[in-house]
């Protein structure tokens, strides 16, 4: 799996370059999102819906191996996305930011994230509607407390994507 | 974590849609300082160190070499250190005038050791673990003058064994440099 990766990711150095410039970002996109490394063995259980749009990203989103008091946090908030490379490419890269409000009170966001078409060959083209994608974020959130700021990862926050 | 997989990603995201238009090049060497959390701790260590960027015009594609440390902290009959070094490939995702925000990808490692000061057998534990780093940074950017505030992550695994079982050692550090941009040459 890993040299398969590799080949495609070679042929998508060697390949010509498309022309720059960003693609027509009219394309509603809906990702969830299930399981996220941890420093601990078992990962997070920490699940999140997200619709974009041009840009703009609402989510909701539920970490269950965090508790807050006796509540798991979860919450809700806004991102601006950035695109690396954006609709117009076929392999996606963003990072976004933001912020929203959860049980835990208020929280900052910097993510950064790739969707690649769930094809069996990349291909030198625009990402496709339709096709579900694979999401991969690393997402930081940060929120202020009273005695410091605490930061909380979610490194390789998987899940799939699919834009219509 | 495959350094490897994770350079070759970053590669990709450095050759690809860079335009020919935007080949002047320019080289920031400087020191940087800042903030680090280690994985599953909420404290925050200060870092130095330094990096040196080789930029196209504008940031439209840009790399960084950048080594950072902790410095060493007695107590209680013990030293510890950590230190990382990573290689970076970034490109600005927007701008305004002088200000803007780059993206960052890349790999490195970070390493470390905890050892007893003195004693009969004094020990020493060391580790060492890749990892995929990412960033971004907002910057305010002249001529002459570069300054940036970043955040950066680094995920990292002692052994590819973990991965079955979901783990992962996310780094943070809140990084401030500032450098005087060197121009290379080109349009």
């Amino acid at each position: 799996m890993n040299k398969m990766l590799k080949l495609i990711l070679l042929l998508g150095i060697i390949l010509p370059p498309r022309a720059y410039g960003a693609g027509k970002n009219d394309r509603y996109t809906i990702s969830g999102q299930g399981l996220a490394l941890a420093p601990n063995a078992g990962g997070q259980k920490a699940y999140r819906i997200e619709v974009h749009r041009s840009g703009h990203a609402v989510y909701g989103y539920n970490n269950r191996s965090l508790l807050v008091e006796n509540a798991t946090l979860f919450g809700a908030g806004y991102d601006y996305r950035l695109p690396v490379c954006d609709e117009s490419c076929f392999w996606q890269f963003f990072v976004q930011v933001g912020g929203g409000l959860t049980n835990a009170g208020g929280f900052a966001e910097a993510t950064w994230g790739t969707m690649i078409p769930l094809l069996p060959v990349w291909l030198p083209t625009r990402a496709p509607r339709m096709i579900p994608m694979l999401r991969v974020d690393i997402t930081s959130q940060f929120f202020a407390t009273r005695e410091r700021v605490i930061t909380w990862s979610y490194p390789l926050w998987i899940g799939l994507s699919f834009a219509f | 974590m495959d350094p490897g997989l994770a350079l070759v990603v970053a590669a990709m995201f450095w050759t690809w849609r860079t335009p020919t238009e935007l080949s002047a090049a320019s080289l920031r060497p400087t020191v940087v300082t800042g903030l680090m959390q280690q994985p599953s701790s909420q404290y925050y260590h200060y870092v130095y160190g330094g990096q040196v960027d080789i930029a196209r015009k504008d940031d439209a594609a840009y790399m960084r070499l950048q080594y950072l440390e902790r410095p060493a902290f007695r107590s209680a009959g013990y030293v510890d250190q950590d230190f990382s070094a990573a290689l970076f490939f970034g490109k600005s995702v927007y701008k305004k005038g002088p200000l803007g925000i780059g993206a960052l990808i890349g790999t490195g490692y970070n390493w470390g050791y905890l050892k007893e000061i003195a004693g009969d057998a004094p020990s020493r534990e060391a580790y060492r673990m890749p990892g995929i780093g990412t960033g971004i940074e907002g910057k305010w950017s002249t001529d002459r003058l570069d300054v940036r505030l970043s955040y950066q992550t680094m995920i990292c695994q002692n052994d590819r064994s973990q991965i079955d079982y979901y783990v992962a050692w996310p780094f943070s550090w809140f990084l401030l440099s500032a450098s005087t941009p060197i121009n290379l040459g080109g349009r």
